[in-house]
């Protein structure tokens, strides 16, 4: 009974000291760290957590990023008291997070919770199908984000871990609705776009071969075969699936609006064309020319839909003409390049833009002419003439900010764009005086222009 | 001297399929992009690599494709051969 009694005292005592050291602990922490004093208290608050990514917002826009990633992840947190281990609203907060240490070229970081993301991701698959897909369309620019960055090592990594996200995607609609549903088609098409960027980066001076991690986490070469045959395969894998979207716009006839195919079959003659095949293009061209009528769609319409010149290739998949038009503004055609990583390549949507800093914005006001190289000068020769269609008298009306270098560079850089040619009742035209805004991509600073 | 033009018109026609783009695939073969979402899944090993090949006793290259695992295994055990008939002639 004595013993029983020492040991109840020596128990309390214990515990009471415990508590005594907690307090002090939490009283410490109160006093070191202001911004956290009421952070224990809140963890079960989701305003809190909101209020959290706001203030990291914040802190991104003035460039403080390591203080952002540490907020973005004390959000993340709450998020995971108030809704659970596995919750996908954990996914706002950590995508945030990544953006931050992307942002700072925390590599290491961004793998491990891109990781995170992905096994997110997976653990809604089975509960919520939608919400997959929201969470795999978000993953899907994070990864593009990260392949753009210029200061990643394993950059081309990124954007085949973005492919491969957007085919599981695709697998996973099949599996759920069906391999002819229309949902399949922006995703099959998010896949010709990242071929597009493959393409581009190994079109590059000096780029052929990039090293990457496999999955036992040794740096193995990411293509083995030649810059050729990559081309040859990413050309070809484009035109398939373009032309499964075209079948599935074609069985879907009742779910999509009439022009849907026909606007598929354009998106088919952009290929040709981006792949340099501008006979096909041509003949293709005037077949979505010819389908667009049979859609219901007035001449007049039609060639509206050809009449500003479009770069290619397009950023969205559209499927009406309503959507198409809408893209169409007045003023100067823009192009907001990417990144130089892939270069002609427009930046596909705001989630995908790499954090450029705190730098001035390069742009250039440009004129040019398209030509559409008509078979009319050589045919006394009885020679086949190859179809072209060319940017011509192109000339620098503005930089900013003013530099010779960056006219020089622009004159360059929009050389390389390829245009959509206008058509009149299916038959290619000239274009006079084209102006277009061209912006450099963020990571692209007048340092680079003068040392290339 | 007829049959030497048919001989060479047969040539003609198997070298412009081999170098064709358009019909790159035989029948009952994985296209280029059902290979690529096939690959997206799969665990490194069981992922199928397809490349153009000039098999034993013809200069015609012809896409082939097999398993990467099937790819590492023939690759160690020509590996072994050689090794051990390196070391035989010793």
């Amino acid at each position: 009974m004595r013993f029983w009694s020492t040991a109840c005292n020596a128990v309390q005592s214990r515990l009471l000291l415990g508590a005594g050291l907690l307090c002090v602990s939490f009283w410490a922490s109160a006093q070191d760290n202001s911004e956290n004093t009421n952070f224990w208290l809140n963890a079960f608050d989701q305003a809190r957590s909101e209020q959290l990514v706001q203030d990291g917002l914040q802190q991104m826009r003035s460039g403080q990023f390591e203080r952002a990633e540490r907020t973005f992840l004390d959000a993340m947190q709450i998020a995971k008291v108030n809704f659970g281990l596995n919750s996908p609203e954990q996914r706002i907060p950590l995508e945030y997070a990544i953006d931050a240490q992307l942002a700072q070229g925390k590599w290491d970081q961004v793998e491990t919770n891109v990781s995170y993301f992905e096994w997110l991701n997976d653990e809604v698959y089975s509960k919520d199908f939608y919400e997959y897909l929201n969470g795999t369309e978000q993953l899907s620019s994070l990864l593009l984000r990260a392949s753009a960055n210029t200061e990643n090592p394993i950059a081309v990594r990124y954007l085949i871990a973005a492919k491969n996200l957007n085919w599981r995607a695709v697998s996973s609609i099949e599996a759920t609705l069906g391999d002819a549903h229309p949902q399949l088609a922006p995703w099959l098409y998010n896949i010709v776009l990242a071929h597009y960027y493959q393409s581009s980066l190994l079109k590059r001076r000096g780029v052929s071969r990039h090293a990457f991690r496999n999955d036992a986490d040794e740096e193995i070469s990411g293509w083995t075969m030649n810059v050729g045959d990559s081309l040859r395969i990413s050309y070809r894998i484009g035109r398939e699936l373009l032309a499964r979207i075209e079948a599935i716009y074609m069985l879907a006839e009742e779910d999509v609006p009439p022009e849907s195919r026909a606007i598929a079959t354009l998106y088919r003659a952009d290929w040709e064309k981006l792949f340099g095949n501008d006979d096909e293009a041509l003949a293709i061209y005037e077949i979505a020319y010819k389908r667009f009528l049979q859609a219901g769609l007035s001449e007049a319409q039609t060639n509206q839909l050809f009449a500003r010149p479009t770069v290619l290739p397009a950023n969205e998949l559209h499927n009406s003409f309503a959507s198409m038009l809408t893209e169409q503004q007045e003023g100067p055609v823009r192009f907001n390049a990417w990144t130089p990583n892939y270069p002609t390549a427009a930046l596909p949507s705001e989630r995908a833009a790499i954090n450029g800093g705190m730098g001035t914005e390069i742009m250039a006001l440009v004129r040019f002419d398209l030509h559409p190289l008509l078979p009319t000068g050589l045919i006394n020769n009885n020679r086949t003439i190859r179809l072209g269609f060319n940017l011509a008298d192109l000339e620098v009306l503005e930089t900013t900010p003013d530099n010779a270098l960056i006219a020089e560079r622009a004159r360059r850089e929009v050389s390389l764009l390829q245009f959509r040619p206008k058509l009149e009742n299916g038959t290619p035209v000239p274009l006079e005086g084209v102006e277009l805004e061209y912006r450099f991509p963020p990571q692209f600073s007048v340092i680079s222009i003068s040392g290339n | 001297m007829r049959s030497v033009f048919l001989l060479l018109c047969l040539m003609v026609v198997g070298c412009a399929a081999e170098s064709g783009g358009a019909s790159n695939y035989q029948a009952g073969q994985p296209t280029d992009a059902e290979v690529e979402a096939y690959n997206a899944t799969a665990a490194a090993g069981d992922r199928i690599v397809c490349k153009k090949e000039a098999p034993n006793g013809s200069h015609i290259r012809r896409r082939v494709c097999r398993f990467e695992r099937n790819i590492n295994e023939t690759t160690s055990s020509f590996h072994h051969e050689l090794r051990r008939i390196r070391s035989s002639t010793l």
